[in-house]
């Protein structure tokens, strides 16, 4: 659901953001509405930043080449022992804990994030074994 | 052959790899790639050095590899790791022995192709 709210743009920023809906092919108004969302949710959570991905954009972990959703499916997969994930992510443990507390504000995206990678990993690998098995291999 | 390991897996796996005689780089050990490169970009710099990327974010990489291909853009190879494989320490050996079995049957690099670890 969406709110409507009306602001006064300096000058030159409808002109950048016009520029910029341009190149990204969005809409201008979109465009404004997701720097909105993401500037507050980046002063809310100064560790997480947002990037392009191949399933859209997504929130990731500052400083690190890792997306929340897999900084929190590792937390998972050490059966929620944050010291555990932060070793084996080789991070300091007070990123994974931005990543956890994100997590908590987000939580319904990053299990979107998780499930789908899980199964396009399921699908993949199915995929893949058929095709050998059909080659008898 | 050789491989870039990507950052959601351990850096342990790697020097696991690279003391089984594989020439195999973390991504996370390498300062000439930026913590803010994108995973078109790591599969760009892969593919430059024929490093096949070893991942678990098959969402992400395997829809790249697929573009590329569809470009005419080689790529040097995935190994990817299904998401059911749980990542921790007490796993690494376990799973670079796999990757070891899978660069050592694949001597001459995986391009443009990937390969499933069970």
């Amino acid at each position: 659901m969406s709110e409507h709210f009306t602001l006064r743009l300096q000058a030159g920023t409808t002109e950048r953001l016009q520029r910029r809906a341009k190149t990204t092919g969005a809409a201008p108004r979109s465009l404004a509405s997701r720097y909105v969302e993401e500037g507050i949710r980046h002063d809310d959570n100064p560790l997480i930043y947002f990037v392009d991905g191949e399933t859209g954009r997504r929130a990731a972990l500052l400083g690190t080449q890792l997306d929340v959703w897999e900084v929190i499916a590792t937390v998972r997969d050490n059966d929620n022992d944050v010291q555990a994930a932060a070793e084996y992510l080789n991070l300091p443990v007070g990123l994974v804990e931005a990543a956890v507390s994100y997590y908590g504000e987000f939580r319904d995206e990053i299990d979107a994030e998780i499930a789908l990678n899980e199964a396009e990993s399921q699908r993949g690998l199915e995929a893949y074994r058929k095709g050998q098995l059909a080659l008898g291999r | 052959m050789k491989a870039l390991l990507d950052a959601q897996l351990s850096h342990e796996i790697a020097q696991l790899l690279r003391d089984r005689g594989l020439d195999v780089d973390a991504v996370t050990a390498r300062d000439d790639i930026p913590s803010s490169a994108s995973d078109a970009k790591l599969m760009e710099i892969a593919a430059a050095e024929d490093r096949a990327v070893i991942t678990n974010n098959v969402k992400d990489f395997r829809p790249i590899a697929a573009r590329r291909l569809q470009r005419g853009e080689a790529h040097a190879g995935l190994i990817l790791v299904p998401s059911s494989r749980r990542r921790t320490r007490a796993a690494n050996a376990a799973l670079a022995d796999e990757v070891a079995a899978v660069m050592r049957a694949n001597p001459d690099g995986l391009a443009d192709s990937e390969r499933w670890l069970g």
